[in-house]
């Protein structure tokens, strides 16, 4: 079974720790909080309080069967480079390290680290996207030049095959997925309804109301779908 | 002379229009249904799922914030808002 340790247990760190505890991988949770470190011991394997600053207290907790470390200590940029260090030194596969900023991610990544992620940054970005366009329910970057994006169904493509609307001649993306609501009454005897997902759909599925569109695309090209939104 | 519709045969016209995905048919008759029955929880959180299925988010929440007023213990009205709303 895969084994992660979880250095830092802020908001970030903490709903990490959350999530893979969740889907049954063991999870050593670190934090040198005490409250921080009881939160987690509620859902964590082993939860402990120390110091990851000081490389004999982390060795003493044994990481040699951990798969991945997430160092999760951004906002002390030393910190998070030293922990990051030590994991690597302890032979740890995979480091993942929280970065706040592009010269600590540069650093982090120059010091081993094999994945640097932005969560502020990342989070700042979709939000933006969703506040610019309010047709935009999330949008993911993918490269530098290329995002996901998920859109409600521009009122023109109503009723319309992804045939007829022909986006990849006409803007260069692709519906890579189609969210449609299946309307239905609850046990309640209200209404409600569910979500299908059509993936990879055909240029036979209709466009319906209500329906979330989740297109693939260069930056440029979504920029000129959302003139339809 | 021409029967006014009940409030209960509203609430069964709307929830067919519903079905059948007519939404906006479904929102309006939801509303001519708030006339009769103003502050009908019931109502509002019909309403509220008719918008959301339309992805129309801010009326969407508006109404699922009306039912919380109104039924401060409905589950599913929180449940609802919290997606919208994303806490």
């Amino acid at each position: 079974m895969r084994q992660f340790v979880v250095i830092g247990l802020g908001r970030f760190g903490i709903t990490v720790a959350k999530i893979l505890a969740k889907k049954g991988f063991q999870v050593i949770a670190i934090d040198s909080d005490e409250e921080r470190v009881r939160d987690a011991s509620e859902f964590a394997t082993i939860a402990v309080q120390l110091d990851a600053t000081d490389s004999a207290s982390l060795q003493k907790i044994g990481l040699k069967d951990v798969d991945a470390a997430i160092v999760a200590v951004g906002e002390n940029i030393s910190a998070s480079i030293l922990i990051t260090m030590i994991c690597k030194d302890a032979g740890i596969p995979t480091v993942i390290s929280k970065a706040t900023n592009p010269l600590q991610g540069k650093i982090l990544a120059k010091i081993g680290a094999d994945k640097v992620v932005f969560p502020e940054r990342d989070m700042g970005e979709k939000l933006a996207e969703s506040l610019a366009s309010p047709g935009i329910f999330d949008y993911i970057s993918v490269s530098k030049d290329h995002s996901i994006m998920e859109i409600s169904a521009p009122s023109v493509f109503i009723g319309k095959t992804l045939g007829d609307v022909d986006l990849r001649a006409k803007y260069g993306v692709t519906v890579i997925a189609i969210k449609h609501k299946v309307p239905g009454i609850d046990e309640q005897g209200e209404s409600t309804f569910s979500q299908e997902i059509i993936i990879a759909p055909t240029s036979k599925d209709t466009i319906s109301k209500g329906d979330t569109l989740v297109v693939l695309g260069k930056i440029k090209d979504l920029e000129r779908l959302k003139g339809l939104i | 002379m021409k029967k006014k519709p009940e409030l209960n045969d509203l609430i069964e016209i709307a929830k067919f229009n519903f079905l059948s995905s007519r939404y906006e048919a479904a929102i309006n008759i939801w509303k001519n249904a708030l006339k009769l029955s103003p502050n009908n929880p019931q109502i509002y959180y019909n309403m509220g799922i008719a918008y959301e299925s339309l992805n129309n988010l801010e009326d969407a929440k508006i109404c699922f914030q009306k039912v919380i007023e109104l039924q401060p213990e409905n589950k599913q009205a929180k449940e609802h808002l919290e997606n919208i709303v994303g806490a």
